[in-house]
């Protein structure tokens, strides 16, 4: 029942990010934030360690400069997280951060949480990815 | 009437066998997915081995040679009596048979294959260390296995022409072993420290330390040429592709269809080796009489201290630091390493490849055979500690035999030279 909750929610939101190439990165919008992010591994496999580039800007486009960033992720239908423990760090260009440890176990259904403090605000953004 | 009763029977007999033979039907034609699916799993979609940038010598032959020589050489131990080969036979590829090792004293857990282990960025059932050189090291040393010493050793190697001269030729000279004075036999750096190995010098138990690690990259380029072998699984997978008939069952097929469909064997059990080498708890009992092992959750500690890790000191790269854009960063395994609850009781999933000659299956031996394995997983009991990841099945026995078929197509026997399969001659 659950899955068949989540495999509707998905069928509306997870196709926003089907396939990511190198001109067409991952889109995430939210209330304050957008999140443009791009694995660097090509074809996006599993079982494979690898970085993504984030550019975090504000909605108007502004980069953002957070003041905490924090990523995580996992499978909701399997009650797991990221086989890793990735971490974001600042590449010195305004807004641009590089997401060190990212790698996916399994084929399936993902969400990519980046927890971002900046402006004097929080907000999680989630990016729904299918493996 | 008994005629009657006779063709009643004949009647209901042929209607069970239609249903049983319609729901084991084989899902041909498989879909898309299903066929990328298939094709992920196949042994020709295994790329080369990287290299190994911790291990200059990972893919050297004479390097090779000298592991070889060394995992059946039992001088390498307390006893004289043991060797790698001794829990790792090449006929049981390269297990022991037995529920948990035995050798000096008792092993904690079952003895894993080796074949195929060159992929996994962990080693061990709780992943406890980082690369197959640094791995190599710990069984020589404990007090249970081989039972020897890191200076032991290196004596050995120093005192015996063949060893040396290989070693020299791979590493460069070895300290001055000779020297009693500063070596001394007796001197003990595992399990613990004895007065002897601490009252030598700095300088001298770093280079003593050196040689034992590359005694262990020695025996890691030997393992690295221990891979799988074709099966009549990868056989399928190859006629599917290219379009040729199959030569393969209908239960195999069907039991092929569960494993990546209903069963969701693939959650953990992909790619070609059968494994993501990720950790996962699915709720085995313990071994009889003890607690319950705590797996993945008790190794983080001891890899992140371990001196023998990619970022310890004997694991300085010669080489170039990786390309920026290369996803490959060194030691990006033990730095992002992941942790959490989930790793209570989790352990790292094994190949299915080639069960056939290791069993008992499960990290302390739990499963007597396949059977046993399956009927686990279509139970998919509460977990002793931690949470079961898997959920419940509830198969028909006649599918559980059907997935017995098809893991029983993994079998083959592995790609490596007879030379390396067996003890070196002379
Ligand atoms: C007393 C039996 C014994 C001896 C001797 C022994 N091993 Fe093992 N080996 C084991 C057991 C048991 C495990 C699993 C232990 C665990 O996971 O905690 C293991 C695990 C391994 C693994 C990890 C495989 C995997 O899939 O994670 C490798 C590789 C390995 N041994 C290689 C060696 C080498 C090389 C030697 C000789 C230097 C050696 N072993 C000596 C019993 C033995
Ligand atoms: C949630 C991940 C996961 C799923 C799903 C899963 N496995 Fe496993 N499998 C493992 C792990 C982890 C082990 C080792 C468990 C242990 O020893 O504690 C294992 C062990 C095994 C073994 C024993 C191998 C050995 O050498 O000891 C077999 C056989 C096996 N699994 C087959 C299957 C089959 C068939 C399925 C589908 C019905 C399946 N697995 C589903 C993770 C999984
Ligand atoms: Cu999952």
């Amino acid at each position: 029942m659950t899955a068949a909750v989540y495999l509707l929610v998905c069928a509306t939101l997870c196709q926003a990010n089907a396939q990511a190439r190198e001109d067409h990165p991952y889109q995430v919008t939210g209330t304050y934030f957008v999140a443009s992010l791009q694995p660097a591994l090509q074809p996006l496999v599993i079982n494979q360690i690898h970085r993504w580039r984030l550019q975090l800007t504000r909605l108007d486009g502004s980069p953002v400069v957070a003041d905490r960033l924090q990523v995580n992720g996992g499978m909701p239908a399997h009650d797991h997280g990221l086989p890793t423990g990735p971490v974001a760090q600042f590449t010195g260009e305004p807004g641009r951060y590089t997401l060190y440890g990212m790698k996916f176990h399994m084929q399936g259904d993902w969400q990519i949480y980046l927890h971002i403090e900046a402006d004097d605000r929080s907000e999680v953004l989630t990016l729904n990815l299918r493996l | 009437m008994t005629r009657l009763r006779l063709a009643a029977a004949i009647l209901i007999l042929a209607l069970v066998s239609l249903v049983i033979a319609y729901v084991q039907r084989p899902p041909d034609p498989w879909t898309e997915d299903e066929l990328n699916l298939i094709q992920s799993l196949a042994l020709y979609t295994l790329p080369p081995l990287g290299g190994d940038p911790t291990n200059p010598v990972a893919d050297s032959t004479q390097a090779a040679i000298l592991g070889h020589t060394i995992f059946f050489d039992t001088r390498f131990s307390a006893t004289a009596g043991v060797a790698c080969s001794t829990c790792h036979q090449p006929a049981l590829n390269f297990t022991d048979g037995r529920v948990v090792s035995l050798a000096i004293g008792q092993a904690k857990r079952n003895a894993p294959s080796i074949i195929g282990t060159a992929y996994s960025p962990w080693l061990y059932w709780d992943g406890r260390k980082d690369s197959l050189w640094s791995q190599a090291l710990a069984p020589l040393e404990d007090p249970d296995e081989h039972g020897g010493d890191r200076l032991q050793f290196a004596h050995i190697v120093y005192a015996d022409p063949d060893y040396r001269k290989t070693y020299e030729m791979l590493f460069g000279p070895m300290p001055n072993l000779a020297n009693r004075q500063r070596f001394p036999i007796g001197a003990r750096a595992a399990p613990q420290p004895n007065s002897l190995w601490l009252a030598m010098d700095e300088a001298d138990r770093v280079a003593v330390n050196a040689v034992f690690a590359n005694l262990g990259r020695a025996i890691a380029a030997y393992e690295r040429l221990l891979l799988p072998g074709f099966s009549r699984f990868d056989q399928y997978a190859l006629a599917l592709r290219e379009g040729y008939d199959p030569n393969y069952t209908r239960l195999e097929k069907r039991g092929l269809d569960l494993f990546i469909n209903q069963a969701n064997c693939t959650q953990c059990h992909n790619g070609p080796l059968f494994t993501n080498n990720a950790f996962h708890n699915t709720g085995l009992l313990s071994r009889p009489g003890h607690l319950p092992d705590t797996g993945r959750i008790g190794a983080i500690d001891s890899l992140q201290s371990d001196p023998f890790n990619c970022l310890g000191q004997y694991a300085a790269d010669t080489r170039q630091q990786a390309d920026p854009v290369n996803p490959q960063q060194r030691c990006a395994e033990l730095i992002f390493m992941g942790t959490g609850k989930t790793l209570v009781g989790a352990f790292r999933t094994p190949s299915l490849r080639n069960l056939a000659k290791t069993q008992p299956y499960g990290h302390a031996g739990q499963f007597e055979n396949l059977k046993s394995v399956l009927q686990h997983y279509n139970n998919a009991p509460d977990a002793m500690i931690g949470h079961n990841e898997a959920k419940p099945l509830n198969l028909w026995p006649w599918e559980l035999n059907a997935l017995e078929a098809f893991l029983l197509s993994l079998q083959a026997p592995p790609e490596v030279a007879p030379r390396w399969m067996n003890p070196p001659a002379g």
